[in-house]
């Protein structure tokens, strides 16, 4: 029994790092072609449509100025570029900032949530912004993102060329990823999603995830929705299950590029990992279980991405390391011996190559700095979040079982200073 | 200078350290017959794919082998193969193997990138030297790159502002033979003369160019075509007689041609080129 456990187990696992290496090179090719077609696309950038730039905003005195500075330099129309802070329930000086951005610039504006969107969440302070402005165009940025110059340009580039796409999103890169080693594994982490997760299945299935920041969605798309969940911790994640249920697709463009902050603390990222895997966890949950009403039966590939992340491979390796564990201690006549340990190195050595390919794609980062961060990521961050996912399933269990009402942790920022146009 | 040097060490650097850690592999895989043998095949070989094909291609290779190697693995172990059995490589061995594939395909990468940084460097260096050298050593004209740059100039020049100008192609006749026969002193003091002729003959502004080994080109601005002949012949006249060093006198012949660019034309610069030198004729005097 133990045997086929193991065995069960082992395939889980090389299942998932063969389906990583196929999105791995998938990404890469993305890498390799996605710009070839900006020549032929500028011609179409002719008659723009207008942009409403969402940035909800909760006790974000500490970033604020830093964003709406970066909203400022945007390259856009501005007769047809409006940026909106959605002041929501902020006890600190986030709505004065953002008032001396706007009295400075006519093309940002505040707005004060109202109840009932007041202080429930991200998904409410969108949802109140989209009652109180009429753009063709919705895009979203976190408070804490800088996004480039060009990238609005190219969020609405990528709809005004894909008439089939209801949403377009961008990259994000991470602003204060030398500050720490969890800035540093996280670093690696969001590279290796951009272009693996997202690179990968976009260029194999054309699929690709609203990241909640740095992505431009049609009004007509969201209102046709009915707004955001605003019982989703993952709003972003849950937004895109319903847009491929519509029958519409999101198109991944890389070239739209924000620099977003991280946890530079293990608390709040414990804190923000476990809000986003339980958002995850219920999103995966709650559309599995509807698969037979789901339209676009394509959408299995999202939906088979996450579950099977947060729980098969996850599944997979806590039974694996069980077994081994108790192993140790109770003979459990496992056959495999010695070659569990050599696949134990050789999935080591995949996950040090897929993720050093990965690397490569962003200039500078496939470095000996980085080389030494991954392999001590396999063993402690990686790890990590085997814990989490575990932890978060178990809350998630629980606010299901008593009907526990959901509650919005608002990331902690930190000082960061302004390095201007990143390239 | 400093960069060049710079990369030259690199270069013999990443070489150094390549070629050291490659024996560490060998010097443990021999041990193990067949399969230290075959793995240390395979490590040579993608070592050579990234050499080659750089490291993004050598770790895709990397990762095809070690997934292929851990499927075998799974394969053999769950039917009880034998195969399975015969893996008798220590799994600390295995692990140092595994990480010494990885580094030393991302080394072997390394090095290709730094060679094809240093030809590219190489390449723009000689450009910029070739931008910048661009005047014929034996005459003082400019060069055949410096003809293009100029004419191509000039023709957007009368496009925007009108007037024309004149080319007159000058090719002198039988010039590897006077060479053969006189030898390569000669032959440069012939082609000095021949500058120092022209440039006296001609006007200040004209400008003169030697775009080939026996061929000149004069550039007339502000000029038609009216009495272009006349202005050949006289130049013809002054050059066809020539002193060598010895003192004896000898006579040249050439083959001129000309083409009157007017604005708006729908022609290229080498189009006209050609044209010209298809259309040349010959001054035997």
């Amino acid at each position: 029994m133990a045997n086929i456990l193991f065995y069960i187990a082992l395939f889980l696992i090389w299942i998932m790092l063969l389906y990583h290496m196929f999105l791995m090179q998938g990404g890469y090719l993305h890498f390799k072609t996605f710009e070839r077609v900006i020549p032929e696309w500028e011609k179409k950038m002719v008659d723009l449509p207008t942009v409403s730039v969402f940035i909800p905003a909760h006790n974000e005195e500490v970033v604020i100025g830093q964003t709406l500075q970066a909203m400022s330099r945007l390259h856009y129309p501005k007769e047809k570029l409006e940026v909106i802070v959605i002041n929501d329930n902020s006890s600190d000086r986030t709505g004065e900032i953002a008032r001396q951005f706007s009295e400075r610039y006519s093309f940002i504006r505040v707005l004060e949530t109202e109840p009932p969107n007041k202080g429930k969440g991200k998904s409410s302070a969108l949802n109140e912004a989209l009652r109180k402005s009429s753009s063709e165009v919705i895009v979203v940025y976190d408070a804490d993102n800088t996004p480039e110059k060009m990238s609005v340009w190219y969020l609405v580039m990528g709809l005004v060329n894909d008439p089939k796409a209801a949403a377009v999103v961008g990259k994000f890169r991470v602003i204060n990823a030398a500050k720490t080693w969890l800035t540093r594994f996280i670093n690696i982490e969001t590279i290796c999603f951009q272009w693996m997760a997202q690179g990968g299945r976009f260029k194999w299935f054309k699929v690709a995830t609203i990241p909640g920041t740095n992505f431009a969605i049609r009004r007509s798309i969201v209102e046709e929705l009915g707004g955001w969940d605003v019982k989703a911790l993952a709003e972003d994640t849950e937004l895109t299950i319903r847009v491929y249920n519509k029958g519409y697709h999101i198109r991944f463009f890389p070239k739209a590029i924000t620099w977003e902050q991280e946890p530079e603390t293990l608390k709040v990222w414990w804190k923000q990992r476990t809000r986003w895997a339980r958002g995850n966890q219920y999103v995966v949950l709650k559309f599995l279980g509807q698969f037979f009403k789901l339209k676009r039966k394509s959408i299995i590939f999202d939906l088979f991405y996450f579950f099977f992340t947060y729980f098969l491979f996850f599944f997979g390796v806590i039974l694996s390391n069980t077994l081994f564990i108790i192993n140790l201690f109770y003979d459990l006549n496992l056959s495999i011996g010695n070659v569990a340990l050599a696949l134990w190195i050789l999935a080591f050595l995949l996950f040090l190559a897929e993720v050093m390919i990965t690397l490569s794609i962003e200039k500078a980062e496939m470095n000996r700095t980085n080389f030494f961060y991954v392999i001590l990521m396999y063993f402690t961050y990686s790890q990590m979040w085997i814990v989490l996912v575990v932890y978060s399933l178990f809350l998630e269990m629980k606010r299901v079982l008593f009907k526990q009402e959901v509650k919005w942790y608002k990331t902690e920022r930190f000082e960061q200073k302004d390095k201007g146009e990143k390239k | 200078m400093g960069r060049f040097l710079n990369t030259n060490k690199q270069t013999l650097l990443l070489i150094t350290i390549l070629i050291l850690l490659l024996q560490i592999p060998s010097y443990f895989m021999w041990d193990y017959e067949r399969e230290g043998i075959l793995l240390y095949i395979f490590l040579i070989l993608l070592i050579i794919v990234s050499l080659i094909l750089g490291t993004v291609t050598g770790l895709i290779f990397s990762l095809i082998f070690i997934f292929i190697i851990g499927s075998a693995l799974i394969y053999f172990n769950y039917t009880d193969s034998a195969i399975a059995n015969s893996f008798t490589m220590p799994i600390q061995l295995f692990l140092v193997y595994g990480l010494m594939l990885i580094v030393l395909v991302l080394i072997g990468g390394r090095l290709q990138e730094v060679i094809i940084a240093r030809e590219k460097l190489n390449q723009r260096l000689q450009e910029e030297v070739r931008n910048f050298i661009a005047v014929d050593v034996e005459t003082g004209f400019d060069n055949n790159y410096r003809m293009g740059i100029t004419i191509t100039e000039e023709m957007m020049r009368v496009d925007r502002y009108g007037k024309s100008f004149t080319l007159i192609l000058l090719q002198i006749d039988h010039l590897k033979d006077f060479n053969r026969l006189y030898g390569a002193k000669e032959t440069k003091h012939l082609l000095q003369g021949l500058a120092q002729t022209m440039d006296k003959a001609m006007r200040l502004t004209d400008k003169k160019f030697r775009y080939d080994t026996d061929r000149f080109a004069i550039l007339l601005t502000e000029t038609g075509g009216d009495s272009i002949d006349l202005v050949i012949d006289k130049l013809a006249s002054k050059i066809k007689t020539h002193q060598l060093l010895s003192g004896k006198y000898v006579t040249l012949t050439f083959r001129t041609g000309y083409f009157v660019y007017e604005p708006k034309l729908d022609t290229s610069y080498e189009e006209i080129i050609s044209r010209v030198e298809s259309e040349m004729v010959s001054h035997e005097l």
